[in-house]
Parts: C-alpha cells; sequence; structure tokens
C-alpha cells in the first residue's frame, strides 16, 4: 500500500510538473509574440530580394500588418536568387509553395505554367483596397492604385486577359554618378542635359585625371542599358511597324517588316542605331565586355570612375557603401537636328513603361488565398507601401505615395512616348530571340575594337542576321503554338463548369483567336519570305 | 470485468469502426466529373484523366479523357492518334458532346501534329457549321474557320478572295461574343495587310460596340478606331475615341501618345 502510494505521488508530481511546464511555455509565447491568442493562421511570402535593407523591409512590413492582426503570422523566406528558380520548382512540387511568391513571368514557357501553378486575382483588382480608406485612393479599385494602373507584363497576362501579380516597388535604370568628383571637373553637380554634352563631358573626364574613366562599364550593364537606349532613339522609326495601329509595335511587326525587305542593317535608323551604341561603348571603361556588374559597381565606388549605369535596385547597396554623394540621371537621348546620333527619337519620352517591380504572386496552393490577397492589399495601401520604401530605399509601386527626396531622380517619367508593346516589345539590340541577342553580343568585339567600328560590324551582321531572325521567329511561334494547345483544352474544360468560368472562358477565347491569327500571319511571312528568288533566304 | 467496466471500451471500438468505415468510404468516392474538369483546366493531365476514368461512364467523361489524351505528356503520334480514335467515336453522336468532339478533332488536325492540316481542320469546323446548332463548339468552329481562311486557305496571298471567304460566316451566328470575336479577326487581318478603309473601320467599330466597359482589349480598339478615323479623315470619330481613351484609361502607358495625337489631329503624327 505504501509503496501505490508512493507511486500516485510520485506520477502526480510528475504529471503537475508536465501541467506546469507547459502552461509556462503556452503563456510566454502568447505573451511574447502575441497576448491575444495563438496565431489563427499563417501566411508566408517567398522572394530572392537580397540586397541590403530589403529583408528589413519586409519584416517591417510583416510586424506592422502583424500588429494590425494579432491572430495572423507573416513569415518570410528569403532566397538566394541562384536557386531560386529550383526551389520553387521543388516546394511547387511537394505542395509547400508558400502563399505568396515573387515570380518572373517574361518567359514564354514560365508564362505557359502560370495558370497552373498561380491563381488570378482580377476579382480582387477590381475592388477597392480597405487600406486606402481615409486616403486619396479611398474607393479607388486596386489596380487603378498602381502608377501603372497595375499592368504590366509580370503583373497582367494578356494571354490570359488577367491580373496575376502585384509589384511592390518600381525600377529604372539611371546612369548613377559621384556628385563629389563631377564636381571637382566641371564645377557643378548637375548632370549634362544632352547626348552631345554627354559625350564632351567624356573628354573632361579623361583630360581630368589620368586613367580616370567616364562610366564604369561591364558586360551585365551595357546588355541592359543599350536595347533601352536604342529602342528610345529609334521610338520614331519603330513605330512604323505598327501596322494594326495600336501605338504598339510588336516584334512579329517589325522582325516581320525587316522579312519582308522594308528594312536591313544598312537602312539609315540602324546605321544611327549602330553609331550611338558605338559612341556609348567609347565611354566605357576599355574592354567593359570582359567585365561583370560587380567590377564596375566597385571601380564606382572606389573613385576610379565618374558614373555607372545601373537599375535603382542596386541603390541601396551603393548607398551603404559609397563615401561621396550619389546623384542620378536619365542618359539624355540624341536631339531631333543631331545628323549624327539623332533624327529618330519621339520627344520627350517615357521610362519605357518598365511599371512596377517586386510581383508576388498568390499560388493556387495557398490555404488562405484570402488572407494572403490581404496582407498584399497592406503592402500595395498608401501607409504599407511607403513604409516599404522608406525601409527599403526603393521607389513605391503606389500612386501618391510620398517619394523620398533621394528616391526623386529615380521616379519613372511616364509622361512621355512609348511606343512598343507590353508584352511582345520588339528589341533592336536584343531581337526576337536568343540567336540574334547571342549575334550582336558575341560580336560586340568588332564595333568597339580600335581597328572596328560601324562599317565592321554592320558586315559581320549582315551575313546572318535575316536567317537568324528567320529562325528566332519560327522558335516563338513553336513555343506559342505550345501554349495555344495547352489553353485551348483549358479553356474547354472551363467551359463545362459554372457560368462563371464559362463566361470566363469565352473572355479569354478572344486573346486566344488573336494570337492565333498572328501565329499565321507572322508564319506566312516567313514562307513568303523562304520562297526561292528572295536573295539571302534560305530557311 | 464486468460489462459495465467493458462498456466504454465496447462504444469507443464501435466509434473507432465506424469512422473508420466512414473514413473508407470518403476514400472510395468517385471523384464528379466537375472535379475532373477543374484539374483539367489548370492542366493536370493525368490527374485529370485518373478522375475522368474514375467517374461514371458517360461521353463527357469519355470527351474529358480524349481532351487529357492531346497534352499528357509524353505527346506522340500514337497518343495523338488514339486521342483522334477517341474523338471520332464522340463525334458521331448528335449531342453537344459530339459537337466538341468533332470541334476538338479539327483542331487536333490544326494545331497537335507535326505536320498540321489546316484544310483537314477547316473540314471539320464546316462539317460543325453545318449543323447550324448556334452552341459554344459551332461558334469557337465559326472563328477558327475565319482564321485559317484569312491566313493560309485556301492560299496564302490571294487576300480579297481571303476576305470575300470570311464575311459571310458572321451571318451564321446571332452570339454577341461570336460576333464581336470574327469582326476582331476581320479588322485584325485588314489592318496587318495595312488595308486602311471604311470597310475595316467598320469591323473595328462592330467589335468596340461589343466589348465589355471593363475589357482591357477595349484600350486597344479605342486607339484603332481614332487612328484609323484619324488616316481616314474622319478627325470627329478620332477625337472623341482618344478623348474616350484618355478619360477611360488616364494611367495607360499609352496615355501621353493618345494625348500627343490628339493634339496634333490637324497635322502630321507622329510630329
Amino acid at each position: 500500500m505504501n509503496r501505490r502510494l508512493h507511486l500516485l505521488v510520485a506520477l502526480g508530481l510528475l504529471g503537475a510538473a508536465y501541467l506546469a511546464s507547459v502552461f509556462y511555455i503556452v503563456h510566454l509565447r502568447r505573451t511574447a509574440t502575441n497576448p491575444h491568442g495563438p496565431p489563427r493562421l499563417v501566411i508566408r511570402f517567398a522572394h530572392w530580394q537580397l540586397e541590403s535593407g530589403m529583408r528589413e523591409a519586409f519584416d517591417l512590413i510583416a510586424h506592422r500588418y502583424m500588429a494590425l492582426h494579432p491572430d495572423v503570422r507573416v513569415e518570410q523566406f528569403a532566397v538566394p536568387g541562384r536557386v531560386y528558380r529550383q526551389w520553387l520548382s521543388t516546394q511547387l512540387a511537394a505542395g509547400t509553395v508558400p502563399d505568396l511568391v515573387c515570380f518572373n513571368s517574361t518567359d514564354q514557357s514560365d508564362v505557359a505554367q502560370l495558370p497552373r501553378n498561380f491563381s488570378a486575382i482580377t476579382r480582387w483588382m477590381d475592388e477597392s483596397n480597405p487600406y486606402n480608406a481615409g486616403t486619396k485612393l479611398a474607393g479607388v479599385p486596386w489596380r487603378l492604385t498602381f502608377i501603372d494602373g497595375g499592368r504590366n507584363r509580370a503583373t497582367y497576362i494578356d494571354q490570359y486577359r488577367n491580373y496575376y501579380a502585384v509589384g511592390l516597388s518600381s525600377h529604372s535604370m539611371r546612369i548613377f554618378y559621384n556628385k563629389d568628383l563631377l564636381r571637382e571637373i566641371t564645377g557643378r553637380d548637375a548632370p549634362p542635359a544632352d547626348f552631345r554634352s554627354w559625350l564632351e563631358l567624356g573628354q573632361k573626364v579623361r583630360a581630368h585625371r589620368p586613367g580616370l574613366i567616364h562610366v564604369a562599364g561591364a558586360h551585365d550593364n551595357t546588355i541592359w542599358l543599350m536595347p533601352t537606349l536604342i529602342n528610345q532613339a529609334m521610338a520614331k522609326w519603330i513605330l512604323t511597324g505598327d501596322h494594326e495601329l495600336r501605338f504598339a509595335t510588336t516584334g512579329f511587326d517589325l522582325f516581320g517588316d525587316m522579312l519582308a525587305g522594308r528594312w536591313d542593317l544598312r537602312s539609315p535608323p540602324l546605321q544611327t542605331s549602330l553609331r550611338i551604341m558605338r559612341a556609348f561603348g567609347a565611354e566605357m571603361t576599355p574592354g567593359f565586355l570582359q567585365l561583370d556588374r560587380d567590377s564596375a559597381m566597385r571601380a564606382f565606388l572606389r573613385g576610379e570612375a565618374l558614373s555607372l549605369p545601373n537599375g535603382t535596385w542596386d541603390y541601396p547597396t551603393m548607398r551603404e557603401a559609397a563615401k561621396f554623394q550619389i546623384g542620378a540621371f536619365r542618359l539624355p537621348l540624341p536631339g531631333p537636328d543631331d545628323a549624327q546620333y539623332g533624327g529618330y527619337a519621339l520627344l520627350p519620352v517615357s521610362d519605357g513603361g518598365a511599371g512596377t517591380a517586386l510581383p508576388l504572386y498568390l499560388a493556387r496552393q495557398s490555404r488562405h488565398p484570402e488572407a494572403a490577397i490581404d496582407f498584399l492589399r497592406y503592402v500595395t495601401s498608401m501607409e504599407g507601401n511607403r513604409l516599404f520604401s522608406q525601409a527599403s530605399h526603393c521607389m513605391p509601386s503606389v500612386e501618391g505615395v510620398a517619394i523620398a527626396p533621394e528616391l526623386q531622380p529615380f521616379q519613372q517619367n511616364n509622361h512621355g512616348y512609348i511606343i512598343t508593346d507590353v508584352q511582345n516589345g520588339p528589341q533592336l539590340i536584343n531581337g526576337p530571340g536568343a540567336a540574334y541577342t547571342q549575334l550582336f553580343e558575341t560580336n560586340l568585339h568588332v564595333l568597339y575594337a580600335p581597328d572596328g567600328g560601324v562599317e565592321a560590324y554592320t558586315r559581320v551582321l549582315e551575313r546572318q542576321i535575316r536567317e537568324i531572325v528567320a529562325s528566332d521567329l519560327r522558335k516563338q511561334i513553336h513555343i506559342q503554338r505550345e501554349n495555344l494547345r495547352r489553353r485551348d483544352t483549358a479553356l474547354a474544360a472551363l467551359s463545362f463548369l459554372g457560368p462563371t468560368e464559362q463566361t470566363e472562358s469565352v473572355r479569354q477565347q478572344s486573346s486566344q483567336h488573336l494570337n492565333e491569327l498572328h501565329l499565321y500571319l507572322m508564319e506566312t511571312k516567313l514562307d513568303a519570305a523562304a520562297k526561292p528568288g528572295v536573295p539571302g533566304l534560305s530557311f | 470485468m464486468s460489462f459495465a467496466a467493458r462498456r466504454p471500451l465496447s462504444w469507443l471500438t464501435a466509434g473507432l469502426l465506424a469512422a473508420g468505415a466512414a473514413s473508407a468510404t470518403e476514400k472510395t468516392l468517385p471523384p464528379s466529373l466537375t472535379e475532373a474538369w477543374q484539374t483539367l483546366s489548370i492542366g493536370f493531365y493525368s490527374d485529370a484523366s485518373d478522375q475522368f476514368t474514375a467517374t461514371a461512364k458517360s461521353r463527357e467523361a469519355s470527351l474529358g479523357r480524349a481532351l487529357t489524351q492531346l497534352n499528357r505528356p509524353p505527346v506522340t503520334p500514337s497518343s495523338l492518334a488514339e486521342a483522334e480514335h477517341q474523338l471520332a467515336e464522340l463525334a458521331a453522336g448528335t449531342d453537344i458532346t459530339s459537337h466538341a468532339a468533332r470541334y476538338f478533332l479539327g483542331r487536333l488536325r490544326q494545331i497537335h501534329p507535326m505536320k498540321p492540316d489546316p484544310a483537314a481542320a477547316a473540314q471539320e469546323y464546316e462539317h460543325l457549321i453545318a449543323t447550324r446548332a448556334d452552341d459554344t463548339w459551332c461558334r469557337l468552329a465559326l472563328v477558327k474557320l475565319a482564321i485559317l481562311r484569312l491566313t493560309v486557305l485556301p492560299a496564302a496571298g490571294s487576300l480579297p478572295a481571303q476576305l470575300a471567304a470570311v464575311e459571310p460566316l458572321l451571318a451564321h451566328t446571332a452570339d454577341p461574343a461570336t460576333q464581336h470575336d470574327l469582326h476582331l479577326v476581320l479588322a485584325e487581318a485588314r489592318l496587318n495587310h495595312e488595308l486602311y478603309d471604311a470597310s475595316t473601320l467598320g469591323h473595328l467599330r462592330a467589335a468596340l460596340a461589343t466589348t465589355r466597359e471593363a475589357d482591357t482589349m477595349r484600350a486597344d480598339l479605342l486607339i484603332q478606331v481614332a487612328r484609323l478615323a484619324s488616316l481616314l479623315g474622319d478627325r470627329t470619330t478620332a477625337k472623341e475615341h482618344y478623348e474616350r481613351f484618355l478619360q477611360d484609361y488616364p494611367k495607360e502607358r499609352r496615355a501621353f501618345t493618345v494625348g500627343a495625337a490628339l493634339a496634333h489631329l490637324d497635322g502630321p503624327f507622329p510630329p
């Protein structure tokens, strides 16, 4: 009996200790994280933005949201860009993908997979954002609260005629410059106002100090900036390819004209483009094609170069590392009277309609889509986006959000001409596909070599360019037809569901029809160009 | 042990057995056709195929299986031949499933094989249109036939003949969405060939009239009507449509360009 009593007492003590510790842990967690009780749900989001200050900005916004919603916990997954794609594929396959995902949708095959992995958010975009109550955006449909009306090639997928993401920030390409050094060289810190003044500044820089570089060049930065620069400088000419009168020339339009013999590399606009490229390269670090962006940035930060072409996404990192004041400006385009470089621009020019950046998509696998959308609404409300912009030093994506003075030079200028299609805009330098881009890039040394130049570069490119354009366009048609096949059965399936899905199916069929028509029209042009008797073509 | 002592245990056992039975019942419930179509709508072809197979036998389920077969990897000539066989069997009927099957027989010949056969596809569409049933599949067949006739049939290069073969298709449907799509492809093909005339403007205006306010395609159509009207010297129509665009899409990326075009209505544009 005595032994049994001891056993009962021991078990009782053990049970009491267990209960006490459970109570202690639960109480501790409640008071530490959430005084109102355990979170009802957890929202997770993933991105690859590891630049200085980004994770902290995301944390700030998540904590602010959790303070407003004590029953929700928001978790951030910052995954390095190098492994992001593989990581995301694994998560999608395993069914463990976070509710909201930063994703790059510009690749055609990715776009094809999009409806499979992510949900369209159009119905929410048409409603107002409740977090804008009491502001000037109160009652405004969510999509219209963004600086680009919620539409850019990442957030609105034309092919599906649906919104799929919202952008949290905005970016632009700028020439960053060392204000202290510019003052030392010119006596003032204002950047040059036109293309010719910019070229003259280069001469002053080289004369100022032996070895001082005007523009810290790198292969990456050149490849990012050059296509935009050339497109802008040629806008008036590119518009002549807009046969369907949309003010939105497509790659099919422009390169179809090339195959039809309407232009070639010897045409004056193309020769002017190549002269601009040559002049731009001459301002950069000798041998820049062999350098990467980090070397260029280091040279700029060490004061070895006056300026650096770069995206504003790198500004937070540069700001932290630079020991001088950083300024930024848009590279001015050649004026209409400039016989050597000008005559084809439409001025003023828009920044290119880059729209918003950092697009977050709603995963189909999300168990809490409404809550995830609510979080997105907060991040893109006037308050949330201001907090995010201030903490990340990135430009806001929402209309009317106050922009810090240091970020003012980065503000996108959308009050200018833009004449290329948002989804399928032609790029004179990047062309209609990978082979064309490779042709231009791998031969750039001919353009920039001391014994090279525009004529030598033209001779190299023109040997293959028509065949390469044709082959790139055929590849594009192949990929788009693959998308058509998949959408065909998907839209058929929708028409066997409820009235909402049936309406959606009919709506999306219209853009399917247009896409299909354009594929055939392009194919017809390719076939016509390949007929015997057309000089120089054999594809 | 007394019965009273054993009773809770027997209740517990009974409860567990009931829960197990319920769970088993739940697991063996076949998926519905709706679930299968939903799975197909997001591109999970193998899963959708399994679900269609598991549903009760019906012509609709057979159609679903045939459609999954069109895209389920690996897509091979033999898998397409099997899909064709299934669709051909279903197309023999007269109900809506047979119409869907015939439509997809056309699509199979048009966009699925390595060497598409647009003429054979057109025959399927014509067969469907000849039934005079103004249903989903006949409507889609009308637009797909129009696209083929505007581009590759009878032969590329004979534009007037191609256009003449498509205009009559408009009379085959009373459905506003299909009328819209037919006007749209007609207008787009004419513009692509730079036929900037009153007929093209008519098709654009007809398409615009049946485009919903919230539809993003409307922004394009407003600009197209305005620019073509301007080219044809109809400044009033051009002004009206440019202004409507600016009013309805003030943040659209082309708003500045449209504003400039409006300001230069009296002169050349771009300036």
